[in-house]
């Protein structure tokens, strides 16, 4: 089956010492190609490590996530970071590396690809463009601000043209302007034939009517809106 | 025992080769047991996230034991010599340690045989998400551990039980200048010249063989595996008897001198150390074939990559024949070519 398809997930943390923490538990949920889907829930309800389960960044303790009907999460860890070459994620606090420019963290995912580097500068500062950013290009991004970061992260995210996208709140620290730029580019990913899953608080992405499938976690099972 | 650096690094890196093979081993005692790649349940889970790692500890084990051994080789040739009264090369070495030297390096060329099959599903297993061939692999583990434990075993009694005070009659073993010389012809009743027709024609043979597993469509099916395997471990013993009856008579220009070992000595270019390299790695790779075509035709599921390891075990084989053929003919040749004789007529 095409998308990702996730079969009775469950994941727990640490389990020494102390009592273990269950995070989810039997999730079972279809992401499919071509739509986005938003997960809500409330603070700690998991959704960033619903997104790294299916980025293949966490393993599950249970169960498995199917990608194109391949059951990747089982896979060793050659084959799943060779797969995530087609996974692009964005994470709740961005995770770029302060000592480079943007433009810099943004072509980082297409390094491997061996591609010239004039290439990939144009690459990345096409996808720049699309979210406001070209101006701050050669900025350290150790000094972009909350917003910019975020959208930073989302660009990079996006300049490989990943077959699967998580999103973990990309539209935080956004005004108005900014976050309808990085829901269009949500947008556009989905258009392109892509699962596109979005974990968000941010009402204006309720709102905005970009989500075909929204889900809400709660006490760590996945429940259909 | 004797406190030598090198004997210290020996028994170190078996102790640590051992370590990585015995946690790889209790995993594949647990693959044998529970393993279930169609379940996802957490048990299955767990056993697959230790199986990984089980498999990083047991080349890593491999790797060690073959550096252990390496360096035991060069102790035994190189540098015990100069502690056993008596001792020129390794053969007054391994009288030294009154029979458990000779034992501790044939459990060890069976511990590396089991493990490098071993290493060889493992590589092809590795190369495919699903990993199907985990089970034969984990077999094969379990099979090769209690060799390994053999060969460190019989090492340390060696070690440790090394005489460096009595002294040991070295070349009256291989080298009797008072033995008459219609003794000395030959190994297992079977004249010289027959050893050697046998050398160069299973070589031969053994090279065409190995050619046409690595150019067949699908090595894995068929009798030739298997075949190559059973060739390849005779061949090895036909051309080490082959090279210590005839052929090093040219490397030592003297007749009679029987020796293995002094082949590793400086005097001799340690010709001895790309010579039984090249008849090892022919064994490892031969034996490693048949094991992996079996583990691939038992499992009955499509083995991406286990054709093309195959086809380059043949290859790695011919090579190694190759070699070997050419370091052990080549000062023979030399020598007919400078005197016009054969050395012995």
């Amino acid at each position: 089956m095409d998308g990702l398809v996730t079969r009775h997930l469950r994941l727990v943390f640490g389990a020494t010492p102390g009592p273990a923490r269950i995070v989810l538990q039997d999730v079972s949920a279809v992401f499919s190609r071509g739509a986005l889907a938003l997960v809500t829930g409330a603070t700690g309800a998991g959704k960033s490590s619903l997104l790294h389960l299916l980025a293949g960044l966490l393993r599950p303790t249970a169960g498995e996530v199917l990608a194109d009907g391949a059951p990747v999460s089982r896979w060793g860890a050659a084959h799943r970071d060779r797969w995530r070459r087609r996974v692009g994620i964005v994470f709740q606090s961005a995770n770029l590396f302060s000592e480079l420019s943007v433009l810099e963290n943004v072509i980082l995912p297409l390094v491997p690809r061996s591609r010239s580097l004039a290439a990939l500068r144009a690459a990345g500062r096409e996808v720049l463009a699309e979210l406001a950013l070209t101006d701050l290009a050669g900025a350290q991004a150790g000094q972009l601000s909350g917003g910019e970061r975020q959208r930073t992260a989302l660009a990079r995210a996006v300049v490989g043209r990943p077959d699967f996208l998580m999103a973990d709140e990309p539209t935080a620290h956004q005004d108005p302007a900014n976050a309808a730029r990085v829901l269009q580019v949500l947008a556009a990913c989905r258009a392109r034939g892509a699962v596109v899953v979005v974990a968000a608080h941010d009402p204006r992405v309720i709102v905005a009517g970009v989500a075909d499938r929204h889900w809400r976690l709660a006490a760590g099972r996945l429940v259909a809106e | 025992m004797i406190w030598h650096p090198l004997v210290l690094a020996v028994v170190g890196l078996d102790l640590l080769g051992l370590l990585a093979l015995l946690f790889a081993a209790a995993t594949a005692l647990q693959v044998l047991l529970y393993w279930a790649p169609g379940s996802a349940a957490a048990a299955q889970i767990a056993l697959e996230r230790r199986a990984e790692t089980a498999e990083m500890a047991a080349r890593c084990g491999f790797w060690v034991l073959l550096a252990a051994s390496l360096v035991l080789v060069v102790g035994i040739t190189n540098v015990l010599p100069e502690l056993v009264p008596g001792a020129m090369c390794g053969t007054g070495v391994l009288q030294a340690t009154a029979g458990s030297g000779a034992r501790a390096l044939g459990f060890r060329f069976g511990a590396l045989v089991l493990l490098c099959g071993w290493r060889m599903l493992e590589t092809v297993n590795r190369r495919q998400p699903q990993r199907t061939l985990t089970v034969p692999a984990a077999r094969l583990l379990l099979l090769a551990v209690p060799v390994a434990l053999l060969a460190a075993g019989d090492t340390l009694q060696a070690l440790a039980g090394l005489d460096v005070h009595q002294p040991v009659d070295c070349c009256a073993v291989v080298y009797d200048q008072f033995r008459p010389p219609e003794l000395a012809g030959g190994a297992a009743g079977l004249p010289d010249r027959l050893w050697v027709g046998l050398f160069a024609l299973g070589g031969g043979l053994l090279i065409a063989l190995a050619l046409k597993l690595a150019r067949a469509p699908d090595p894995a099916q068929g009798r030739w595996p298997g075949i190559l395997a059973a060739a390849s471990l005779l061949w090895v013993g036909v051309a080490a008897v082959a090279l210590v009856r005839v052929l090093a008579a040219y490397t030592y220009e003297v007749l009679h001198h029987y020796c293995p070992w002094c082949l590793f000595l400086p005097e001799h270019r340690f010709v001895g150390f790309p010579l039984f390299g090249a008849l090892l790695l022919a064994a490892l790779e031969g034996s490693g074939v048949w094991m992996l075509a079996l583990a691939v035709r038992r499992c009955g599921l499509p083995v991406p990559g286990a054709a093309s390891r195959l086809r380059a075990g043949g290859r790695r084989v011919a090579w190694a024949v190759a070699v070997f053929s050419l370091l052990a003919v080549v000062p023979a040749l030399w020598w007919r070519w400078r005197f016009g004789v054969w050395i012995g007529g």
